[in-house]
């Protein structure tokens, strides 16, 4: 036997066994990786998510991305203030400087710590609140703020976009057992979710658990190299290959935008129904489209609506992490406000006041914000410019110290 | 409790049907993964064929129900039933019966829509609609939404099972051996791997590298198939999904009054940068798809055929074909061109064989007018391409030339090639519109 063929023969015999090796190597290798990634903060002087950050561009931010942020923001003895919600907290035409959580953060001080996950489009039980309630024995003194409209049903478990930062800290091991919660999750998967993608859905989240590769592509994605291609990541086909650091934070001071972009005339008549819209599905009505009103001249309560509402309140969080979340009712810039009959706008007024109560005696802690603002606030309907930032800001403010000493972090003054 | 309760859920999503009925997307879905990682280690611990096969047919059968669902499976498995049953007759008639069976199947569940909307609807207005309606009635389970109209999803690989159902029926009636072993043929009708996208596979070979797997499947298996089917990932996932996100953006299938605004907006070399990207991407999309299903099998110690061969290399349209979906080109060749007489019936009988045969290779990939266009293309291309040389005065000289001419050659197949894409991507207006860009300098 010669030489190559000794050589021939062991590398037959050994060559596959190697390359096996080396692969089941590698792939525990990049799960630690996953593991490592999944604690640092990548998102260096983080602010907010930007499109660039979010589904809108295929990114998809783990629950252990927004803690490494949260972990390293916060200094010791800080409350931690977690702002979810929609595009209108996530500051939309606001520059990062001009946030109204930056504001929140100047008015509340050193003692607080502000960070900032709402995504556009997102819901009250989206990915902040899972983040927070993913560090809760961590940071025990903290309040969650989101925002929601009057009526507006939560979806427990997270929005049809954004449930995959519950599934991830679920299977994860990170969140509370809650009873009432997963029965009502499970509910929804059977009514609604399963022929949307749940499935799958769930069983990468479990897989992720246990290799951690959202972390790891994340980390990639964000500080080396883009994989995936999205239309926002244009002009230039290749342009996509960019690690996502280096995009900008592109929204854009919307107080310097004249008011016939802001408010155009073309849109008046579709915003109105908007904002009409917001109260007109919360009272019966009559077969013309009006109102009905008791004898005493008061509108009747839809019921399906409130019901829908007080029923969904019930099971979203778990009972202990009820009293620490604030909602904030987002209310529609005056510029339509004012173009309402006055009717309308009691009704409007009626319909915020109901939505706020009944999420107080959910157990929640909720406010109106908007009705005294003025459409200079307000970028566009629901959005606010830097102006309105800082009244936001200011307001949210106050009520978080409230809060603070209500829940005991604080002592009475 | 409540981990109990989150386990049975758990499990339930598991052994549910799949929720997404995007079968370009089986083999990069975490549920594959699962089951991946669940059958393929399991298949090599039994050991012994007779241990292995009864499980890969379970296996089998599991990855088939969880993708086709109850409505997708039965019409298979009574086509399965029927055909091993006339096989073992090895009666020729019921041999062709059971072709016919095949073929009607397909058309069932693949082209009614087709041929009552755009063949009968042609004939009679009210024909069509009729047709189609009375055929949804038939067969709820298989009527899904997409957009706002109903359409036919057909069962799951049903294009594969009855191309491989008619070879098994017709070799069988040509006098080979039927598989007794109604395990084998089982396996072979649901192989899991090539059932989604292929390659189409031939009983005979496959049976006897099916029992070769099941009792030597090895690390050296185990190790090209990894390495295949990382390739393919590669090619599927990081390129051709990539490239598909990117082209339908930059060259979108649709746009608004059938224009083609965006791609008329570009420079020349963007355009052509572009019309190169079109041809990367199903090639990479579809080889890449192929080289998981060939890995996947040679996981289980099973050699599939070849599907691609470098296409892209081809110096001429016949060669093209020999490298390009292969498991097809042989099998128009082999179970339609061939029994329609081939070359044997002179020029212009050869010419109509290959116009047929290379439209039904078009009709074969969609219900659609465009693919039947595609597939006459390449009928004419190669039927120009295989005759031109026995053209009286100019045609040996001309073959004599491109034979000393190879870089030119390839360069006119491909350009060939890759225009024929246009018409596989996009409506024929559009097509035509987009190649004459290509060549537009303004």
């Amino acid at each position: 036997m010669t030489a190559a063929e000794i050589f021939r023969g062991i590398r037959a015999t050994f060559m596959p066994k190697t390359l096996l090796f080396g692969v089941a190597a590698g792939f525990a290798g990049l799960c630690l990786l996953g593991r490592h990634a999944a604690r640092l903060d990548v998102h260096r002087n983080y602010s907010r998510f930007t499109q660039y950050t979010s589904p809108e561009s295929k990114y998809y931010p783990t629950v252990n991305e927004m803690m490494a942020i949260v972990r390293s923001k916060i200094k010791p003895g800080q409350i931690l203030v977690i702002v979810g919600g929609n595009s209108i907290l996530r500051g939309v035409a606001q520059l990062p400087d001009q946030m109204w959580s930056k504001r929140l953060q100047e008015k509340l001080g050193d003692g607080y710590c502000v960070v900032n996950f709402a995504f556009d489009s997102s819901l009250i039980t989206d990915g902040a609140s899972v983040a927070a309630e993913a560090l809760r024995d961590e940071y025990p003194r903290q309040i969650y703020i989101a925002n929601a409209f009057p009526a507006q049903a939560p979806t427990p478990g997270g929005s049809n976009v954004y449930r995959w930062v519950y599934w991830d800290a679920y299977y994860k091991g990170l969140l509370m057992a809650d009873e009432p919660r997963a029965s009502a999750i499970a509910g929804n998967i059977v009514k609604y979710y399963f022929k949307d993608g749940i499935q799958e859905l769930r069983i990468s989240s479990w897989l992720d658990s246990w290799c951690y590769f959202n972390d790891f592509w994340n980390d990639v994605a964000y500080q080396d190299f883009n994989t995936v291609w999205g239309t926002l990541m244009t002009p230039g086909v290749t342009r996509f290959l960019d690690p996502r650091k280096r995009y900008p934070d592109p929204d854009p001071d919307g107080s310097l935008f004249p008011y016939d972009v802001r408010y155009p005339p073309s849109t008046l008549a579709l915003e109105l129904v908007n904002v009409k819209g917001v109260s007109m599905f919360a009272f019966n009505p009559d077969p013309t489209g009006d109102f009905k009103k008791d004898p005493a001249a008061y509108w009747q309560v839809y019921p399906p609506v409130w019901t829908l509402l007080t029923d969904g309140i019930k099971d979203i969080f778990p009972a202990a992490l009820k009293k620490r979340t604030l909602i904030l009712m987002s209310g529609s810039s005056p510029y339509y406000l004012r173009r309402l009959t006055e009717e309308e706008q009691y009704r409007d007024k009626i319909t915020f006041e109901m939505g706020v109560r009944l999420w107080k005696e959910g157990g929640y802690d909720a406010i109106e914000y908007g009705r005294d603002f003025t459409p200079d606030d307000f970028y566009d309907r629901t959005h606010l410019t830097r102006f309105g930032a800082a009244k936001l800001g200011d307001l949210v403010a106050t009520k978080v110290r409230a809060m603070s000493v209500e829940l005991g972090y604080l002592p009475k003054p | 409790m409540i981990v109990i309760s989150q386990w049975v859920q758990s499990l339930r999503a598991v052994f549910a049907p799949a929720d997404v009925q995007d079968y370009g997307r089986i083999f990069n879905s975490f549920w594959f993964v699962i089951f991946a990682l669940v059958a393929i280690p399991v298949f090599w611990l039994l050991r012994k064929p007779f241990l292995r096969l009864p499980f890969l047919f379970v296996a089998c059968v599991t990855f088939h129900y969880h993708f086709a669902g109850p409505a997708g499976m039965l019409p298979i498995i009574a086509l399965a039933i029927v055909t091993y049953t006339l096989g073992l007759t090895r009666n020729k008639f019921a041999c062709a019966a059971g072709i016919v069976l095949s073929v009607l199947a397909l058309c069932f569940y693949k082209y009614t829509h087709f041929l009552s909307g755009e063949v009968l609807g042609l004939i009679n207005k009210d024909w069509g609609p009729a047709v189609d309606a009375a055929a949804r009635k038939q067969l709820p389970g298989l009527v899904a939404p997409v957009g706002s109209i109903y359409l036919f999803v057909p069962p799951l690989g049903m294009s594969f099972f009855a191309f491989e159902f008619i070879h098994y029926l017709y070799e069988v009636r040509k006098g080979a051996a039927p598989l007794r072993n109604p395990l084998h043929f089982a396996i072979f009708a649901i192989f899991f791997p090539s059932l989604v996208a292929g390659p189409i596979k031939r009983f005979r070979q496959f049976v006897g590298a099916l029992q070769e797997g099941a009792a030597n499947v090895g690390s050296a298996d185990a190790a090209e198939g990894l390495c295949r089917i990382a390739m393919g990932f590669l090619k599927k996932v990081v390129i051709a999904d990539n490239l598909t996100l990117a082209l339908d953006f930059y060259a979108p299938s649709v746009e608004p009054g059938n224009l083609v605004v965006r791609f008329a907006s570009y420079g020349m070399v963007e355009r052509w940068f572009l019309f190169a990207l079109i041809a990367m991407r199903i090639l990479m999309d579809f080889s890449g798809y192929s080289d998981i299903a060939i890995g996947l099998a040679r996981l289980l110690g099973i050699k599939l055929p070849e599907n691609f061969n470098w296409p892209y290399a081809a110096k001429s349209i016949q060669d093209f074909w020999q490298r390009w979906h292969i498991s097809l080109s042989s099998w128009i060749r082999d179970y339609v061109y061939i029994p329609l007489g081939g070359s044997r019936h002179g020029l212009p009988r050869k010419v109509f064989n290959g116009l047929l045969a290379f439209a039904l290779c078009g009709l074969w990939h969609g219900p659609a007018w465009n693919f039947v266009v595609w597939g006459l293309y390449h009928g004419v291309g190669l039927a120009i391409c295989s005759n031109y040389a026995a053209l009286p005065g100019l045609g040996p000289r001309l073959a004599a030339w491109l034979e000393r001419q190879p870089r030119t050659c390839w360069a006119f197949t491909q350009l060939f090639v890759w225009l024929g894409w246009l018409l596989f991507f996009y409506p024929l207006p559009r097509a035509l519109t987009m190649a004459s860009l290509l060549f537009t300098f303004k």
